[in-house]
């Protein structure tokens, strides 16, 4: 493990949080980021964690994009930790750049695992789940909500040309949180895509903190949503399985399945996160991955003929606010259920 | 809106390099909508803080322009009509990816590139939203914002053209728009266009920048002529082999190349005319300078690899990669001495 090259693509708040950690485990990483000042930061002061447990500090290697054509090397393990919406043009980008049996491994919301396989083939990547909440708005400097010890992610071949080296990437991963290798890893991303259904747009339109008590309504309204989103996952013939690092046993004995996901998701990131990755992106003015988490969900259930009006309603308000003719405020939450026609 | 000289249309230009920047420069002083998105933080800052600087052997042009990072694409909120791709080859796929959504239903983009990219960002974009384009514009940029073109407006030139019946109507406002930066001819056969720039650019670029001297200094050499030779002809032949045929270039008439078995010396000739001394360091050459990996995969090696496919060995071409691969591992230095070595190399790749 010492001798991989290790690449973390897109240091963001989690690519950060990831990079750091292997970073300050001994391992041979780099971070290559679109942000330039953000990379600058890192290059000048490196990198700064803040967690409620404590402060992390990392000297990491920092690169722009554009120095990779001049980096003359290639990697065994790239973690992608980019938007969603961002995976199919830096999975392009770093192709040259991964070695014939490397992996490139999305640690990201959303079913990318597909794209990476379809731009760097099926045999050099696996589907990864991830729970980690933190976030970024000062260059170099990163709040995680998430301590490693909740930290999670689910790995899992969805190959047969990987199946049994899901552990060299596992043992990379390890030193950012707790790993578990999960089956069905697309059923897994889909059912974390189910929970991001019902808590990212929905927190972030109101400008709110899922820890908090929620204004009448927005309880409804997530049931809603995650109720249409588990309607089109089985109606894609994704099962039911557990995420989160919670048993099978777990998830099949709750008669609320999807309300126990959402708040074992709140109770690991824990209180006081600040705004969650939707919310960062409003206040960015920087596009959201509703359009491939609400999204999806509107346009796979429109394939099935499933009704999903409160995730098109949330793809809806998102869109407003990113047009600049919303604000985040506690009112958008009545216009989407009005959008949705009622909860 | 669709007035025939494309002046209300929004334009993006993807990659602001050195041939970036003269076409970018060019249309903003024509009064268009021009965004620059570029890869290079450094050379972005420079833009926004003071400007776009543009010299040419007649002329300084300074222009204020809109330029952005990558990272700033997720904050657009409007769509391009028209987006140029200006980066190196190897910088095709991901470009056209990143640009994708941000290209209108009935928007078009264009490849400004060397080597054989327009496939492959058709396949990307669409092929009904894709036009093709063989460029012959020399330029260099080594300090951000500061950008020396090698190539006049008059001598340069775009051969644009149709991968698809479908976008034939498209190509008049393309034309009009890339007239502002130079001559541009409307193609038959855009690929065979491509390939015979392709040609060229197997001749005076990886070799010229392994020798590390200026254009008009290489082909002194001792060697390089009959090297240029190799290399243009195992390109043709390649060529053929595709299914290019030999297509008029660089402004030649159909007249000027048809009958010529002398082709691949006549169009390296115009090209060396139109560039003239100026250029200092060609692109392969600037990119090993800088420590970048260079375009040699995409042209020698590609000339190599299809060469192989059909059975027709390519030594000339094989070794340009060879010892561009060594300069860009830190094995070798640009330098006139590795004439000696390309020879011997290709004495030994040849069959006796």
């Amino acid at each position: 493990m010492k001798n991989k090259k290790i690449a973390v693509l897109g240091t963001g708040a989690n690519g950060s949080c990831i990079a750091a950690d292997l970073t300050n485990a001994g391992l041979d990483v780099v971070l290559i980021d679109q942000w330039p000042a953000h990379v600058e930061a890192l290059r000048e002061k490196g990198l700064h964690v803040t967690l409620r447990q404590g402060e992390i500090h990392a000297d990491v290697k920092a690169h722009h994009l554009c120095d990779l054509a001049a980096m003359n090397t290639v990697f065994d393990v790239v973690f992608l930790v980019t938007k969603a919406y961002d995976t199919r043009w830096h999975a392009e980008l770093i192709k040259p750049y991964l070695a014939e049996d490397g992996f490139l491994v999305g640690v990201q919301n959303a079913m990318t695992a597909e794209i990476i396989a379809d731009v760097v083939g099926p045999e050099r990547t696996l589907g990864c789940v991830v729970e980690l909440s933190s976030y970024c708005f000062v260059p170099g400097e990163i709040k995680r909500n998430t301590a490693p010890a909740k930290t999670w992610f689910g790995l899992g071949s969805f190959h047969p040309s990987t199946k049994g080296r899901e552990e060299e990437v596992a043992e990379v991963l390890r030193n950012a949180g707790k790993v578990d290798f999960v089956d069905d890893v697309l059923a897994a991303k889909f059912m974390k895509l189910v929970v991001n259904s019902m808590t990212l747009g929905t927190m972030a339109m109101i400008g709110g903190d899922l820890a908090e008590k929620q204004p009448e309504g927005m309880r409804e309204l997530m049931m809603k949503l995650g109720t249409e989103s588990l309607s089109v996952s089985q109606a894609m013939g994704y099962p039911v399985v557990p995420i989160f690092g919670l048993s099978k046993e777990e998830v099949e004995g709750s008669n609320n399945l999807l309300m126990k996901l959402v708040d074992k998701l709140n109770e690991d990131i824990g209180p006081g996160r600040g705004a969650n990755t939707t919310l960062q992106d409003h206040m960015k003015g920087r596009l959201s991955e509703v359009d491939m988490i609400n999204g999806l969900i509107v346009e796979e259930g429109r394939k099935r003929g499933i009704a999903t009006p409160a995730n098109a309603a949330m793809v809806e308000v998102t869109r407003r606010i990113h047009a600049g003719e919303l604000k985040p405020d506690v009112a958008n939450l009545k216009l989407a259920i009005e959008l949705a026609g009622g909860v | 809106m669709a007035d025939g000289t494309g002046i209300n249309r929004r334009i993006a230009v993807i990659g602001t390099g050195a041939n970036g920047s003269c076409v970018s420069a060019d249309l903003v002083n024509n009064g268009y909508d021009v965004t620059m998105i570029d890869q290079w933080p450094a050379h972005v800052e420079v833009m926004r803080a003071n400007g776009l600087h543009i010299s040419l052997a007649d002329e300084e042009l300074h222009v204020r322009v809109k330029a952005f990072h990558l990272c700033d694409v997720a904050t657009f909120h409007e769509k391009f009509d028209i987006v140029f791709l200006a980066m190196k080859a190897y910088d095709a796929r991901w470009p056209a990816e990143l640009m994708k959504p941000w290209l209108k239903e009935d928007g078009v983009f264009v490849a400004l590139q060397n080597a054989m990219t327009a496939e492959s960002v058709a396949e990307i974009i669409g092929p009904e939203r894709t036009l093709g384009c063989a460029v012959e514009l020399s330029s260099e940029i080594f300090n951000p914002g500061i950008v020396r073109r090698n190539t006049s407006r008059q001598k340069t030139w775009f051969g644009l053209g149709s991968l698809t019946p479908a976008t034939r109507d498209r190509e008049a406002e393309i034309q009009a728009i890339l007239s502002h930066v130079g001559r541009c001819d409307l193609q038959e056969d855009v690929l065979s266009a491509k390939w015979m720039k392709l040609i060229v650019n197997t001749i005076c670029l990886a070799p010229f920048a392994i020798v590390g001297t200026k254009m008009s200094e290489a082909p002194k050499l001792p060697g390089m002529r009959e090297l240029m030779i190799k290399l243009g002809g195992e390109a043709l032949a390649v060529g053929q082999k595709l299914g290019y045929e030999p297509e008029p270039v660089f402004g030649l008439t159909p007249e000027e190349i048809k009958g010529t078995n002398q082709l691949v010396e006549k169009i390296y000739e115009k090209l060396s005319a139109d560039i003239g001394t100026r250029s200092l360091r060609n692109c392969s050459l600037q990119d090993l300078m800088k420590g970048r990996k260079s375009e040699v995969d995409l042209i020698n090696g590609l000339v190599a690899e299809e060469g192989r496919r059909f059975g027709l060995d390519t030594p000339a071409n094989r070794v340009v990669v060879e010892l561009t691969h060594e300069i860009e591992a830190g094995r070798l230095k640009p330098d006139p001495a590795n004439m000696a070595l390309l020879m011997e190399r290709l004495a030994a790749a040849e069959p006796a």
